[in-house]
């Protein structure tokens, strides 16, 4: 075996050595077996190693797929006035992110357009197809829930864009959400999307 | 006689049924800002005159 040894350099006695010399050696050899594995330490139930750099031996603990909140931005189409985000929130794993979405319009509130919903962090590319998505929009005073999803546009990869599924003809087909789409929005109507895209 | 509505009496009224908004957001209150009721405002306005154009329809 080398010695030092060949990956972390750490320095063992030698044969011809004197046994005197040998706890002074050993402790060397332990410190540096130590000081190599310090970045190991520490970390909690479920949690995993990952990379800090590209440095040897610079990791960090994490939770895989850690939930975070976040106040997305009102791109267009919404204004989140005296509204309520809750349960707002994302979790990326590697190059996929996970994000929630649920608003609830206060007085001041409105919705004049598309909503549109910024995200936590920059899709891959501009109308990135969206990996999976639900929408739900319901209509407090009427009791009433629609259905449909998000939608990258194709203009920028820090949104996405609310579409609803219109029952027409023989086909579910979408439809763009819009100020009165799928219904006229008012107080205490609210919107929830869950969806989950490619990052870089 | 009614009076007539408009972008800026809507304005108005909101302003004046809000003097401050507070938004709540993952259960923390935030107060907005000058800007941002600025926007709230005009927005919520445009919002009802689009709906009353549509429900007049």
């Amino acid at each position: 075996m080398a010695n030092p040894t060949t990956n972390f350099g750490w320095v063992m006695p030698v044969a011809a050595d004197l046994v005197t010399n040998l706890p002074a050696q050993f402790n060397t050899f332990g410190q540096g077996v130590d000081t190599s594995m310090a970045q190991l330490k520490g970390g909690s139930t479920a949690q995993y190693l990952a990379k800090t750099s590209a440095t040897d031996m610079a990791f960090t603990w994490t939770t895989l797929g850690a939930w975070t909140n976040y106040t997305p931005a009102a791109t267009s189409g919404w204004t989140i006035g005296n509204g309520t985000l809750s349960n707002t929130k994302y979790a990326q794993i590697g190059k996929i992110v996970f994000v929630v979405v649920d608003f609830t319009l206060g007085t001041t509130s409105s919705v004049t357009g598309n909503i549109r919903v910024g995200l936590p962090v920059n899709s891959v590319a501009s109308g990135t197809p969206i990996l999976s998505s639900f929408c739900k929009m319901a209509d407090a005073s009427a009791s009433q829930t629609f259905i449909g999803y998000v939608v990258q546009n194709a203009g920028n990869n820090t949104s996405v864009d609310l579409y609803v599924q219109r029952a027409s003809g023989t086909y579910v087909d979408q439809v763009a959400q819009s100020a009165a789409i799928p219904m006229t929005w008012t107080t205490s109507d609210s919107f929830t999307l869950a969806f989950c895209y490619q990052v870089a | 006689m009614a009076e007539k509505i408009t972008l800026e009496s809507l304005i108005a009224q909101c302003k004046k049924e809000n003097p401050k908004m507070v938004a709540t957001i993952n259960g923390e209150e935030y107060e907005l800002t000058v800007e941002e009721y600025e926007e709230a405002a005009t927005n919520w306005a445009e919002m009802r005159i689009q709906q009353i154009e549509f429900e007049s329809k």
